[in-house]
């Protein structure tokens, strides 16, 4: 029996763990985004607070992931809710850091421009600013789903389900078919999100900067 | 329209980048501030829509002083043109020269108009512009667009910060002839800042000059050029763009040396081979030792051919000037004694060069130029 027809026969069960899977990742992230994002706006508008914040970031990125979760357990038991905590403890970081980074390298001379025309603080944010950093921002969010998804695998430790847990078994039982048909699913989850989130980026980049985005990065 | 009224700007740290600025600016005058980097010139432009606040003293912007106004409200009526352009790259032409008239809320259809009346005022085709991205257009066309955003909602004044600076010298100078056009259409208040004076010359109404905060000289170009108020204004302006006074002008710098002399004791055919070889129809008569002597000149010699003369028998006595005379007096001879050249000699007579007529004029063309 090949793994391939392995998987077929138990794709309810293999669909139902990625959908576990997703869900786990999905909520970190969307918890994280909604933090990160104007936790980083705001650092751009507080520099003495930035280097301070992003060092803490940087602190908790250090915490092996699995310890993470170990300590998520006694204040939340078990299930996939630990997993999404120390998930969305990790993702604040990188999504943070890319919108202070992404709003930072909008060229100073665009702000003043905007300022000497009469736009407010906020008109500059939203009107300026976000739109020329979205790129930098979207590139922040795809490598960090891309990177949930891969530590989503060690929720099924705690008891949190996904793909892990077909990984998990497979190891224990020493079933290889079982480790594969979890871990094929979760690396196609990651590289499929990874392609869609790039599209999407493009996509949602101003047209008038697209061509430079592309080829450099970043808005020059 | 514009008055600074004892503005002064302190940056933290005591740096004092202004002191006591009073300067007027009347309606649909271009006034330019020029001044070595540091001189306060970007100050004192920043503080007039409040960019930089100053430290003390008003600026009063058609009659209402800056202070009791909201930022934003006065950035508003003032239009701003900066020398990195900053046309904002993720918005289209129609967008980016729409700004101003967007944040007051104009009607979408008035907006429209303003736009594709602007674009056809610097000779840009709205249909075929309107929707280009700023990084889609050449850096002279990219600044084109940034004068007219600035314009865009008919503010009062218009600040320009080194707009052409960074242009290459010749569309610069296309976007000052434009410039100059679109005043004529549009008389509008502008403050200038530049450091290159002709660029300053070629703009502006009058002249602000300054130096370490202070104003040295305000004046028209024509006014800094003929009056300089001191060695520094002098210097800054540069030798070569001096209007120099004729009376100053000496003789030396205008005579063309080595003219075509003869001795007087050479005879009539031998100064009319002279003349054919250098192909000219005068001859500076002068003795053995270089003396100055007289002029021949050609109908003389046809006149006197025949007889066995001496040039020195028949020469014309003629006004010479010296070296180091003005060429006032040598424009005062030749218009006295209806002369087409003055020979130039030096204290002892001696021949050092000509002035003709045509030396003259090339001189005067070359400083009114």
């Amino acid at each position: 029996m090949t793994i391939f027809e392995y998987m077929f026969r138990h794709y309810q069960l293999i669909g139902t763990r990625a959908l576990e899977h997703l869900f786990i990742a999905t909520s970190a992230l969307v918890l994280s985004m909604l933090l990160a994002i104007p936790l980083g706006i705001l650092l751009t508008r507080k520099e003495s607070f930035a280097k301070f914040v992003l060092g803490l970031g940087n602190v908790i990125m250090t915490i092996p992931s699995l310890a993470l979760l170990a300590f998520m357990l006694p204040v939340l038991g078990i299930g996939n809710k630990p997993a999404i905590a120390a998930l969305f403890l990790y993702a604040l970081m990188p999504i943070m850091r890319n919108t202070y980074t992404g709003i930072k390298q909008v060229q100073p001379s665009l702000i003043e421009a905007a300022k000497g025309m009469g736009m407010t603080d906020f008109q500059i944010l939203t009107g300026i600013e976000l739109p020329l950093a979205i790129a930098v921002i979207l590139a922040g969010i795809r490598t960090t789903y891309v990177i949930l998804i891969g530590w989503a695998t060690l929720a099924a430790f705690i008891g949190g389900g996904g793909l892990g847990q077909l990984i998990w078994a497979g190891l224990t039982n020493i079933n290889y078919n079982l480790i594969l048909s979890g871990a094929i699913p979760a690396a196609g989850l990651a590289l499929l999100s990874d392609l869609l989130l790039g599209r999407l980026e493009l996509k949602l980049t101003p047209r008038g900067i697209r061509k430079v985005v592309r080829k450099e990065g970043v808005l020059k | 329209m514009v008055t600074f009224e004892k503005v002064s700007k302190t940056y933290p740290g005591g740096v004092m980048a202004v002191k006591n600025l009073n300067l007027t600016i009347a309606q649909g005058e271009l006034v330019v501030l020029i001044g070595p980097s540091g001189c306060g010139k970007t100050s004192s432009l920043k503080m007039v829509n409040r960019l930089i606040e100053p430290t003390s003293g008003r600026i009063i912007v058609s009659g209402v002083d800056t202070q009791k106004l909201d930022p934003v409200a006065l950035r508003r009526k003032i239009g701003y043109v900066i020398q990195d352009i900053a046309l904002f790259p993720h918005r289209n032409v129609a967008q980016n020269i729409a700004t101003v008239p967007r944040l007051k809320k104009w009607d979408q259809k008035k907006i429209q108009e303003r736009v594709d009346e602007l674009l056809r005022l610097v000779d840009m085709d709205p249909a075929l512009y309107r929707g280009r991205y700023p990084l889609e257009l050449s850096g002279g066309q990219q600044q084109r667009i940034g004068v007219l955003r600035a314009l865009a909602a008919e503010p009062e004044v218009l600040l320009m910060d080194e707009p052409f600076g960074a242009l290459d010298p010749i569309t610069r100078e296309q976007l000052q002839d434009e410039l100059k056009r679109l005043r004529q259409k549009v008389k509008k208040t502008i403050l200038f800042v530049t450091h290159d004076m002709d660029e300053a010359l070629k703009l502006a109404d009058r002249i602000v000059l300054m130096r370490d905060g202070v104003i040295v000289q305000v004046d028209t170009p024509e006014g800094l050029l003929r009056e300089p108020a001191n060695d520094f204004v002098r210097n800054f302006i540069g030798e070569k763009r001096l209007i120099r006074q004729p009376d100053k002008v000496l003789v030396h710098e205008v005579m063309r040396t080595k003219p075509t002399c003869i001795e007087g004791d050479k005879g009539l055919h031998q100064g009319l081979e002279l003349m054919r070889e250098e192909a000219v129809d005068s001859l500076l008569i002068m003795d053995r030792s270089g003396d100055f002597l007289g002029v021949v000149e050609v109908q003389t010699i046809q006149q006197n051919l025949e007889a066995r003369k001496s040039l020195e028998a028949i020469m014309t006595p003629w006004p010479t000037v010296n070296e180091n005379d003005s060429v006032k007096r040598v424009v005062r001879l030749m218009v006295e004694g209806n002369l087409r050249f003055i020979p130039v000699v030096d204290e002892t007579g001696r021949i050092k060069g000509i002035v003709t007529r045509a030396n003259v004029v090339n001189f005067v063309l070359d400083y009114m130029s």
